[in-house]
C-alpha cells in the first residue's frame, strides 16, 4: 500500500527543517568528541610508533572485516526504510526499519564477540596502547551503535504494531545511524588500515 | 462520591500539577530551575572558598565555628589532603554546577524565546532532559563528597597522573569524571536548542541584525558548547577507561610499559578549556551591550561592530588553547604562534569595549542597580583582560605559570566578570521572571559591597603572584620568601569575607521581593526586546499572537519616536515613525 505522504503541510515542513537544523548541530558535537578521541590516538600512535611498536596489531584486522557488511547493511536498510517513511509505504517500511535494526545489532554483537575473543587471548585493556586504543574506540562506538540499533528496533515495532510513525522521527534516525556508519568508517581506517 | 474517593482525587491532582512543574517543558519554569540549582551550588562553592581563603590567612589554625563539625580528625584545621579537595570542587562547582546553570541555563532559557518572539524553545523534551540531566550530574558530584577515600582532589583541571587510579586512588575521581561527562552532555544538549532556536524560530521580522545582543551572547556561547565541550568529554571518556577499565592514554610511557602521555590530556582539556572562558562570558558580554544601551537611553553604539567583534573573538578562542601549555614543554614555534594568536584576539575585545564606551558617552545615564553590575562587568573585565596579556606573552608567563598572578587574572575575568554579569541579569530580568521588583536600595549596597571587595580581592591576589606565590599551596608560611606576604593573603581574606558576607544582602533581597516586593508591570524598565511587551510574569504561551518586529532592539532616544508616541524608546514591533 503506498498512499501519498500523510505527514506534510507547512507547519510539519517548518517542523522538518526545524528538526534538521537540531540534527545537524547534535551531529557536529558527535563528530566533535569522535575527533578528539582520534586525535588523541594519532597523538599515542605516532608516540608509539616512534618507540617501536607495531601497528596494527596482528589479527585484529578480522574485526574490520565481519564488522563491515553489518555496518554497510545497517545504514543502507536505514535509507530504504527512510525513503519508506517517506511515501508512507508500511507494507515497506517496517521490514526496512526491522532489517535495519537486525544489521545494528549484528554490527555491536560482532564488536562483543571480538572483545570477549581479544580477551581470551590474554589481550586487556591494560595490555599496552594498542590495545587502549581498541578497547576505549570500539567500546565507546559500540555504544552509539547500540543506541542506533535500539532506536531503529523502536520503530520497527511501532511500524509493525500500526502506529503512525512520523516521517521526520524516521529520517532522523536513519541520519543516526548513517553517522554512526561514517564513524565505524573513518575508526577502522585510522585504527586497523593506517 | 464517598469521601476517601475525593480525598484520593486530591492527592492525584496535586501531586499531577506537582509533576507538571517538576518536569515541565515550559523554557520559562526550565530556565528558573536552571537559576535555583546555580544559586544553590554557587552557595556552596562560595562556602568552599571561605574555607581556602581561612587557611591561607591562617595556615594551621582551626576554622573558627565550623571547623571541629566539618573537619573533626584533624581538630577543625584545614590539612594539606582537605585543602587539595578544596580547591578541586570549589572550581569544578563554580565553573560547570554555578556559573554556566545560571548564566547559561538559566538566563538562556528564560529570555531566548521571549526575546526572539518564540512560544517555546525548538525542543521542550530536550530541554527538560537537559535540565535533569544537569540535576543527575550535581546528584553525582555530590555523592563524590562522600565517597570511601576522601572527595575527588586532582584540581578542576583533572590533570594526569594526579586523576588517574594510581594519582587518585578509589571511586571519587571516577565519580567526578561521570559528573562531568553528564554536565556536558546537558550543555550539549542546551546548545541544541539554543542554536535551533535563534536559526529557526524567530519571529517574522527579527533578522539576525535586529536580534538583541543578548541573544547573539548566547547564540555564539551556544556554538562554542556544542563544538568544544565534546572535546572535554572525549577527555572524560579516555580517563574513565584510564581509571576503570586500566586502559593507558594518560599513563607516561616511561612509568609503564607501552603507556602513553599525561600531556595529551593538558591538550584535550584545554582545547576545550580556553573556549569556556568565552563560552561563561560572551553571554555577560551580550547582557551588557543590551543594559548599557538600555539605561543610557541611547542606541548601542556600533552594533554590528559589537556582533562582528563577538563573532572573531567566537572563532579566535578556538585556537589559542596552547597558551596554557607553555611550560609543557610546547616547540618554541608553536609557542610563538599561539602567543600571536592570543594577542590577536585582544583586538576584538577592545572594540568591544569601545562599543560600550561609545555607548554611555553623552547618555542619558541611569544608575539602576543592574547597569551598575553592568558597568561593573566592563570594568573588572577590563582589568582581568589587561592582566591576561602578560599570561599571552610566552616570556612573561613562564615567570607568572603557576602562580598567584594566574589565580587573581581568571577570577576577576571568568570569576568576577561573569558573576556581575549574572546579578545584572538577576535584577534586570526578576520582574519579567517573578513578577516582583527587587529593592533598588538592597541591590545598590550589593553591588558597592561585590564590586569594592572582587576589586581587591582578586587585584591583591595578582599582587601575591607578582610576589612569587604558588597557587595551590597548602601554607604559604612554610617557606621563607613567603612569609613575608602572610599579611597580604590575610587582607585578601578579610576581602573575601566581606564579600562573602556581602552576599547576604543580596539573599535577603532575593527571598523578601519575591514575596513581598512591588508588583511589576509589564515593562518597568521602559525598554523595547520583546519579553517586555507581555505581561511579568509572561503567560505559559509568552505571546497571545506570535510578534511582527519591525525595529531593532535599541530604539531609545529617538526624538522622532518622542515627538510620535510621548516616549523615548519604541518596542520592536512597532515601526520608527516617519
Amino acid at each position: 500500500m503506498t498512499v501519498r505522504a500523510q505527514d506534510s503541510g507547512p507547519a510539519l515542513e517548518a517542523r522538518a527543517a526545524t528538526v534538521a537544523v537540531g540534527l545537524v548541530v547534535g551531529f557536529a558535537a558527535l563528530v566533535m568528541t569522535f575527533g578528539a578521541l582520534l586525535l588523541a590516538y594519532g597523538l599515542v600512535r605516532v608516540q608509539a610508533t616512534a618507540e617501536g611498536a607495531a601497528w596494527p596489531p596482528a589479527g585484529e584486522r578480522r574485526l574490520l572485516a565481519v564488522a563491515w557488511p553489518f555496518a554497510l547493511a545497517a545504514t543502507l536498510t536505514a535509507v530504504l526504510g527512510s525513503r519508506a517513511a517517506q511515501l508512507a509505504s508500511r507494507n515497506s517500511r517496517a521490514p526496512a526499519l526491522s532489517a535495519a535494526a537486525l544489521a545494528g545489532w549484528g554490527f555491536v554483537a560482532i564488536q562483543v564477540l571480538t572483545a570477549r575473543h581479544l580477551l581470551a587471548l590474554g589481550i586487556r585493556p591494560s595490555s599496552g596502547l594498542a590495545a587502549s586504543v581498541l578497547y576505549a574506540l570500539g567500546t565507546f562506538h559500540a555504544l552509539h551503535a547500540t543506541a542506533a540499533a535500539l532506536v531503529m528496533s523502536r520503530l520497527a515495532i511501532r511500524s509493525r504494531c500500526g502506529e503512525v510513525v512520523r516521517t521526520t522521527t524516521v529520517r532522523a534516525a536513519a541520519a543516526f545511524v548513517h553517522l554512526v556508519t561514517a564513524l565505524w568508517l573513518v575508526i577502522g581506517l585510522a585504527v586497523f588500515v593506517w | 462520591m464517598t469521601r476517601r474517593t475525593r480525598t484520593t482525587r486530591a492527592i492525584r491532582t496535586t501531586l499531577g500539577s506537582v509533576l507538571d512543574v517538576v518536569f515541565s517543558r515550559d523554557h520559562k519554569v526550565i530556565g528558573k530551575q536552571f537559576l535555583w540549582l546555580g544559586l544553590v551550588f554557587l552557595a556552596v562553592a562560595g562556602a568552599l572558598a571561605m574555607l581556602i581563603r581561612w587557611q591561607l590567612a591562617h595556615p594551621g589554625v582551626p576554622v573558627p565555628v565550623v571547623g571541629r563539625w566539618l573537619f573533626p580528625g584533624s581538630g577543625g584545621v584545614v590539612g594539606p589532603a582537605t585543602y587539595t579537595v578544596l580547591f578541586t570542587m570549589h572550581g569544578t562547582i563554580m565553573i560547570f554546577f554555578a556559573i554556566t546553570p545560571i548564566l547559561i541555563g538559566g538566563f538562556g532559557n528564560f529570555c531566548l524565546p521571549l526575546m526572539l518572539g518564540a512560544r517555546d524553545m525548538a525542543f521542550p523534551v530536550l530541554n527538560t532532559l537537559s535540565f535533569w540531566t544537569m540535576f543527575a550530574a550535581t546528584a553525582v558530584l555530590t555523592a563524590s563528597f562522600f565517597a570511601p577515600l576522601g572527595p575527588p582532589a586532582a584540581g578542576w583541571t583533572a590533570y594526569p597522573t594526579l586523576s588517574t587510579a594510581i594519582g587518585a586512588p578509589g571511586v571519587a575521581q571516577t565519580l567526578w569524571v561521570v559528573a562531568i561527562y553528564l554536565n556536558g552532555a546537558s550543555s550539549v544538549m542546551g546548545a541544541v536548542n539554543y542554536i535551533t532556536t535563534v536559526v529557526r524560530l524567530r519571529a517574522p521580522g527579527m533578522g539576525f541584525m535586529r536580534m538583541p545582543l543578548t541573544v547573539w551572547g548566547f547564540w555564539m556561547a551556544a556554538i562554542l558548547n556544542a563544538l568544544f565541550v565534546p572535546v572535554l568529554a572525549a577527555g572524560a571518556v579516555l580517563l574513565f577507561f584510564d581509571r576503570v577499565f586500566g586502559t593507558r592514554f594518560f599513563i607516561a610511557g616511561s612509568t609503564v610499559k607501552a603507556g602513553g602521555d599525561p600531556v595529551l590530556y593538558q591538550h584535550l582539556f584545554w582545547i576545550f578549556g580556553h573556549p569556556e572562558v568565552y563560552i561563561l562570558i560572551l553571554p555577560a558580554w551580550g547582557i551588557v551591550g543590551d543594559l548599557l544601551s538600555f539605561f543610557s537611553r541611547k542606541p548601542a553604539y556600533g552594533y554590528r561592530i559589537t556582533v562582528g567583534s563577538l563573532i572573531a573573538i567566537e572563532i579566535l578562542s578556538g585556537v589559542v588553547y596552547g597558551h596554557h601549555m607553555f611550560t609543557t614543554g610546547l616547540s618554541p614555534l608553536l609557542g610563538q604562534g599561539f602567543m600571536l594568536l592570543t594577542m590577536i584576539i585582544s583586538v576584538p575585545s577592545v572594540l568591544l569595549g569601545v562599543g560600550w564606551l561609545g555607548t554611555l558617552w553623552r547618555g542619558s545615564i541611569r544608575l539602576t542597580t543592574p547597569m551598575l553590575f553592568a558597568l561593573g562587568l566592563v570594568f573588572v573585565f577590563g582589568v582581568g583582560g589587561f592582566t591576561g596579556l602578560f599570561l599571552a606573552d610566552v616570556l612573561s608567563d613562564v615567570y607568572l605559570h603557576d602562580t598567584y598572578f594566574v589565580v587573581g587574572h581568571f577570577h576577576l575575568t571568568m570569576s568576577a566578570a561573569v558573576l556581575m554579569g549574572a546579578f545584572a541579569a538577576i535584577h534586570f530580568w526578576f520582574p519579567k521572571m517573578f513578577g516582583r521588583m527587587l529593592d533598588e536600595r538592597l541591590g545598590q549596597v550589593h553591588f558597592a559591597i561585590t564590586f569594592v571587595t572582587l576589586l581587591t580581592t582578586f587585584g591583591l591576589q595578582l599582587v601575591l603572584g607578582l610576589g612569587g606565590m604558588p597557587r595551590r599551596l597548602v601554607d604559604p608560611s612554610a617557606y621563607a620568601f613567603l612569609r613575608p606576604l602572610l599579611p597580604l593573603n590575610r587582607w585578601v581574606t578579610r576581602s573575601a569575607f566581606v564579600m562573602g558576607a556581602g552576599q547576604l544582602v543580596f539573599v535577603v533581597n532575593f527571598f523578601y521581593s519575591l514575596w513581598r516586593g512591588p508588583k511589576a508591570g509589564p515593562n518597568p524598565w521602559q525598554v523595547g526586546t520583546l519579553e517586555w511587551t507581555v505581561s511579568s510574569p509572561p503567560p505559559h504561551h509568552n505571546f497571545d499572537q506570535l510578534p511582527v518586529v519591525k525595529s531593532g532592539p535599541h530604539e531609545l532616544g529617538n526624538p522622532a519616536v518622542l515627538a510620535a508616541l510621548g516616549r523615548d524608546y519604541l518596542v520592536q514591533t512597532e515601526a520608527i515613525p516617519p
